[in-house]
């Protein structure tokens, strides 16, 4: 959608959210939706890396969901957390981890060992700002 | 190994050392006085916990506590930003080089590195540290919350004079009874116990249980039972190996001088004791006790002794005079009696029945040690004059209870109890002082003893006085204070490597007197199966 532009309302008149496409094709291709994503890790040759690679993606790069199986190796270790500690995004950063763990979570097949040691991490990270841990500990379940 | 405990986060050697517990472990399996080792980079140390607290990384933490109710917060905040802490004293340490584990484990001097390991002390830890049970090594007890045996090296424990400690009831009795047992066995020094309360010769009481056996039962060829009081004696059906008379003429002025505060008597009177035998001659108290005032009356104008100084000293020596074992003539020589069974190696046990009051306990204690042990002066001196070893008499350890009334600091200077604990080993004689009130002994004569061994005590004087001059007094302090109120000693001093917290072994089944008995036999079993194989090698 154009920038500045603010998407009006529409649909009033029809029974079910599909019957608004169906009625108006065009939207499909108007509306998109984007989203942020912060780099966390890298791949380097076979090993992974939790901090930021030397050069930024590419361009025009093929943007994937990890496998469970990728996201089970790569929560092996939690030195992520560290970055999404300190990162500044539009979103409350608190909020991020806590999805981005739950998300993890569902990998395991003992989640709540997972968010326990993930837990155990954060509050080693935020060892001074125990406000701050007590909001992300309570989002994690 | 043991699972790790911790890390060390800080240390000094002054202060100790700061583990930071694993988040796995239970802060409340940690109790005051266990032992842990701290594998340092060069050599281990190892140490006593003496202190256990709680810690956190954010002290908001404290104001606004995490909802406990959630089982999942309370797992993630355990051992990461609330975590449980020890305070460990380091007591010793070994190299890692091959001399130093020769050496043994040596005082320590240094302190671990930053992040060094701390597991809780193995068997074998403390085998290395206090040695297993030999021919000069006893089992005394088990560390605490340990199974491992500890032993005491009673060679080294009877070269000094020790102490035995502990408020009333908690287990005083019990413990000398059992390093009793272990110096008849395992050292060669014999014992001349004052029983003052009956409890070491025949049988002894046990709150709350049946009597329990007393030495003679168990070690019929090696204890002798004396008493004062046969009827006692024969009512409580001990066979006794000879009764003890005291004649009037052994008892001397220097005899009163001890009993002044017992006896009520002014220092005046005592001076007058001291004048009435050097007029009178050896049967002064005979004299003063048997002739009327008429007839003493020339011999107190001559000794310008005022009449009222008198009356108070007749009045206390007529305290002394009804005590039923001061006779005015005996019919055999007590001290001689006790040498001829202490130089056999048989231990004598002096029970004094019904004569429990203080005064007679001081006097007979007193009198009978101070000629003991002029004997043994006398023999020493001969056996150091002839350079000859085999002529010096036994060791000998004299046990005495109620040791302050011996001596504390008015007294100790004139006891003969003062002059051995002071005078150590010279003459091959050292005391085992068992007392309730340690705040009441000399310094001087405290800080002398070699071994202390200490139950529960709750009064600060006592404590401190116990535990003057030692290194890491404040940290024991704490662990001594939390001894559970029986059958729990902390032992510390010349015969251990380090101070340790044990419950003494059991004393009292069938089964303990049995095992009492096999120590001594079977390390003579060993010896001679050592002869045998030597005998063919």
């Amino acid at each position: 959608m154009e920038p500045g532009r603010r998407p009006i309302a529409r649909g009033k008149d029809e029974a079910t959210e599909e019957a608004i496409y169906q009625s108006s094709p065009q939207l499909t291709k108007l509306l998109r939706s984007e989203f942020t994503a912060v780099v966390v890790g890298h791949k380097d040759g076979d090993s992974l890396r939790h901090y930021l690679p030397p050069n930024p993606a590419r361009i025009h790069s093929f943007v994937y969901l990890c496998a469970p199986e990728e996201v089970r190796k790569f929560s092996q270790s939690f030195g992520f957390l560290n970055i999404l500690i300190n990162t500044s995004l539009p979103v409350p950063a608190d909020e991020l981890i806590a999805a981005a763990l739950r998300q993890m979570s569902q990998a395991y097949e003992d989640s709540r060992a997972f968010l326990v040691a993930a837990g155990k991490e954060l509050a080693a990270l935020l060892s001074g700002q125990y406000d701050r841990l007590k909001s992300i500990l309570g989002r994690l379940q | 190994m043991t699972d790790q405990l911790g890390i060390v986060t800080s240390a000094s050697l002054e202060r100790g050392v700061e583990v930071r517990l694993d988040s796995p472990v239970s802060v409340e399996d940690m109790v005051v006085g266990r032992y842990v080792t701290i594998e340092g980079q060069k050599r281990r140390f190892f140490g006593m916990i003496t202190d256990v607290s709680l810690g956190v990384t954010d002290e908001r933490l404290k104001i606004s506590p995490p909802d406990i109710a959630d089982p999942f917060i309370k797992e993630v905040l355990t051992g990461t930003s609330t975590f449980g802490a020890i305070h460990v004293t380091p007591m010793l340490t070994i190299g890692g080089d091959a001399e130093s584990i020769l050496e043994g484990p040596q005082p320590v001097k240094t302190i671990p590195a930053h992040f060094s390991a701390v597991n809780l002390a193995t068997e074998s830890d403390m085998e290395l540290v206090f040695g297993k049970e030999d021919k000069e090594r006893f089992h005394i007890g088990n560390p605490l919350d340990m199974e491992t045996r500890l032993c005491l090296n009673l060679e080294e424990f009877v070269k000094r004079s020790n102490g035995i400690f502990g408020k009333s009831g908690t287990g005083k009795t019990f413990l000398t009874r059992i390093l009793l047992i272990g110096m008849l066995q395992k050292s060669k020094a014999v014992n001349l116990i004052f029983d003052m309360h009956s409890e070491y010769g025949w049988a002894g009481t046990h709150e709350g249980g049946p009597p329990v056996k007393g030495l003679k039962q168990l070690f019929a060829d090696r204890v002798a039972v004396f008493t004062l009081d046969e009827e006692s004696s024969r009512r409580r059906k001990v066979s006794t190996d000879f009764t003890v008379r005291i004649g009037y003429d052994e008892i001397t002025p220097e005899d009163i001088s001890i009993l002044r505060s017992t006896l009520n008597l002014t220092e005046l009177a005592v001076e007058a004791a001291y004048q009435l035998r050097k007029s009178l001659g050896k049967s002064w108290l005979r004299q003063v006790l048997e002739l009327s005032d008429e007839e003493i009356e020339g011999q107190l104008k001559d000794a310008s002794i005022h009449e009222s100084t008198f009356q108070s000293l007749k009045r206390g020596l007529g305290t002394i005079g009804r005590l039923g074992f001061v006779v005015p003539q005996t019919p055999e020589d007590t001290v001689k009696r006790i040498l001829d069974y202490l130089a056999r190696g048989i231990n004598v046990v002096l029970e004094f029945g019904r004569y429990r009051e203080i005064s007679a306990y001081l006097l007979v204690a007193n009198m009978l040690s101070r000629r003991i042990y002029a004997r043994y002066q006398q023999q020493m001196e001969e056996a150091v004059a002839a350079d000859n070893d085999a002529i010096k008499p036994r060791p000998l350890v004299i046990t005495i209870e109620e040791a302050h009334k011996f001596l504390n600091p008015e007294v100790s200077g004139k006891t003969i109890f003062g002059t051995i604990a002071r005078e150590m080993r010279k003459y091959n004689v050292s005391l085992l002082v068992i007392d309730q009130r340690p705040s009441g002994i000399d310094e001087e004569v405290m800080s002398q003893m070699g071994t202390k061994i200490t139950c529960l005590l709750d009064n600060e004087r006592d404590i401190d006085s116990v535990l003057a001059g030692v290194s890491g007094k404040s940290e024991l302090k704490t662990v001594l204070a939390r001894l559970a109120p029986k059958q729990q000693a902390l032992i510390f001093g010349h015969a251990v490597p380090m101070p340790v917290a044990f419950q003494p072994r059991e004393y009292g089944s069938a089964q303990s007197y049995k095992d009492f008995i096999s120590a001594g036999q079977s390390s003579t079993a060993e010896q001679v199966e050592k002869d045998i194989e030597e005998l063919w090698e």
